[in-house]
């Protein structure tokens, strides 16, 4: 799986690795149970600090997508919890994205095609 | 000088420049979306009028080329060793930098281009990373690489014991060099396996499989050379034992080394070419536009970047970043050996060209060149000798020029002796000092006689 990250984005590089690994997860790259490269394998191959992934692999262990355990490293779990709802933090950024679109003057017909896109729903 | 001297030499230094001409030449085609070390978008490239760029680059290294193709063939007329040996190095470092004068000039060229598009900002900072295939592709293994190392050590040992007997240490230190860059070619391979995949396409198998067939190439490659530099340490071993110098067999056999050598570049490079053109089809990837990362699109400064090595953005293979201790390091070590050779040059044009000088001083015979080189009691001389004709000499450590014969050498049936003369002249005086035989003669003849005549007065 190809992960794109930048060096002079606001966001942290921690942030940008845990963002890129769900989006894999979700569109399927990342399958359910597969492994994930050790944190000292991946820090090498983005030519990063251990630190920097081993920050994302915790975040991304607490946020439930991934389970880690010193003998196996790090896996993408075989299912994930069904909320059905978005947490409290992801939909406070919804919310920015919201605002942003609209002061563009996006229409509500083009953003909802927007995210349909992202969906996989549509061309 | 031997002309075959010359030639030898010349076949090694002379396949630079056909492969940096070779090499860079072919920067006109963009591949992964890289031109001259830039990187540009096809649609980019289209709406750029980068005919007149081309046609600069091409005729500025058709003009280099032709110009270090033909500058070496007046050196041959040059007669003296450290002449010729300065203007061939000279020459090489002039010529490696002349070819990448053009691509420096169109690299900044066509930043400057991008930078009046304002395309620039777009992506900058953003690279590309392979995160299925983090640290799990490796060629390398101890195992293929066990048996020249082992074999090289065997050959070190061999000559440690052989020479430590006969106290040829110089022999023992070059044979050891020679044996110890077997394991140092191991040691580059695992650095170069451990470099991150190339990230060429949005298909992660793709990517996987080209950095595979990659590093296989670069693994085979340093495998051949650790064979290679395995069987010239040997070699060189066989005829050090053989009649106990280096000289006769060093030069044809560090050519066919070099030749072996750039054969193989050669192939790799070939089958290099071969692999990038069957995925071209498949080389989608967005390319990292870390364009400011890149001076002259030659080297890389990247101090976020904790890659020590990374891919060239130019011909094949791979490159340090500057930014890190190793860059750095490389960057010493590089300066520090052009000096060297520069200091070498001169030093080698100072024995050459400062006479020598032998005379007999407060009852001392004193034998100097640069500096003072023997200090010799002449009570204590014995067996002192007027000769005409020298004996054969091969020379174990020192100075073998066709004006000056100066160290440690070994005569067919006397063994090691001292030699301190112009093998020009036609008379030498040979003599027994504390055990050990010296072969000693002035600039000239009459100088040689002057120092014969007052030893005997002693």
């Amino acid at each position: 799986m190809v992960i794109i990250l930048n060096d002079d984005s606001d966001v942290p590089v921690y942030l940008q690795i845990r963002n890129q690994i769900i989006i894999g997860i979700s569109d399927g790259r990342l399958a359910p149970g597969e492994k994930l490269p050790t944190v000292r394998a991946l820090a090498e191959e983005i030519g990063i600090n251990s630190m920097t992934v081993n920050k994302a692999y915790q975040l991304l262990k607490q946020e439930g997508y991934i389970l880690t355990d010193k003998r196996n490293g790090a896996r993408v779990r075989e299912s994930f919890e069904k909320r059905g709802s978005l947490s409290p933090e992801t939909g406070a950024q919804l919310q920015r994205i919201i605002s942003e679109a609209k002061i563009s003057g996006m229409t509500k017909e083009a953003f909802f095609k927007e995210c349909s896109r992202y969906f996989g729903e549509e061309e | 000088m031997d002309i075959g001297i010359k030639i030898i030499m010349m076949v090694l230094m002379y396949p630079t420049v056909f492969i940096l001409y070779f090499v860079l030449k072919n920067e006109t085609v963009a591949t992964k979306n890289l031109y001259y070390g830039v990187s540009l978008t096809g649609e980019q490239r289209k709406s750029l009028k980068l005919q007149d760029i081309d046609a600069a680059y091409n005729r500025r290294m058709r003009n280099v080329f032709l110009l270090m193709l033909l500058t070496p063939l007046p050196a041959f007329l040059i007669p003296w060793f450290s002449i010729y040996i300065t203007f061939l190095l000279v020459w090489m470092f002039a010529g490696i930098i002349g070819f990448f004068v053009p691509f420096a000039r169109a690299n900044s060229k066509l930043k400057l281009l991008k930078q009046e598009k304002g395309w620039k900002a777009k992506q900058e900072g953003q690279f590309a990373a392979e995160i299925k295939s983090a640290g799990k592709i490796r060629k390398v293994k101890f195992l293929h690489f066990a048996p020249p190392c082992a074999l090289s050590l065997v050959l070190l040992i061999g000559a440690c014991i052989k020479f430590y007997g006969e106290r040829l240490w110089a022999l023992s230190l070059c044979i050891g060099s020679l044996a110890f860059v077997t394991p140092l070619f191991y040691a580059v391979a695992v650095w170069m396996d451990k470099m991150p995949t190339q990230v060429i396409s949005t298909d992660s198998e793709v990517n996987i499989n080209y950095a595979r067939a990659k590093k296989k190439l670069w693994k085979d490659l340093w495998l051949a050379c650790a064979w290679v530099n395995t069987f010239y340490t040997a070699g060189m071993l066989f005829a050090v034992s053989w009649d106990g110098s280096i000289g006769r067999l060093f030069l044809p056999a560090t050519a066919a080394y070099g030749i072996v050598t750039i054969a193989l570049c050669f192939r790799v490079l070939k089958k290099k070419s071969k692999l990038d053109h069957s995925y071209k089809d498949h080389m989608d990837a967005p390319v990292s536009e870390n364009d400011n990362n890149w001076i002259w699109g030659m080297f890389y400064y990247n101090p976020r970047d904790k890659h020590t090595m990374v891919e060239k953005r130019w011909g094949v293979g791979t490159t340090v970043n500057m930014a890190r201790p190793a860059g750095k390091a490389t960057i010493v070590l590089t300066i520090v050996t052009l000096l060297l050779s520069l200091y070498a040059c001169v030093w080698v044009m100072l024995l050459e060209f400062t006479p020598i000088q032998l005379s007999v001083e407060n009852g001392y015979l004193q034998a100097g060149q640069i500096k003072e080189d023997y200090s010799i009691p002449v009570r204590s001389i014995q067996n002192l000798e007027l000769v005409e004709e020298l004996p054969h000499l091969s020379k174990v450590n020192g100075t073998g020029m066709d004006n000056l014969l100066k160290g440690t050498f070994r005569v067919p049936e006397e063994g090691r002796c001292e030699v301190f003369l112009n093998p020009q002249n036609t008379l030498f005086i040979r003599f027994e000092y504390a055990g050990g035989t010296y072969y000693m003669s002035g600039y000239d003849d009459t100088e040689t006689m002057q120092v014969w005549e007052a030893c005997v007065k002693d």
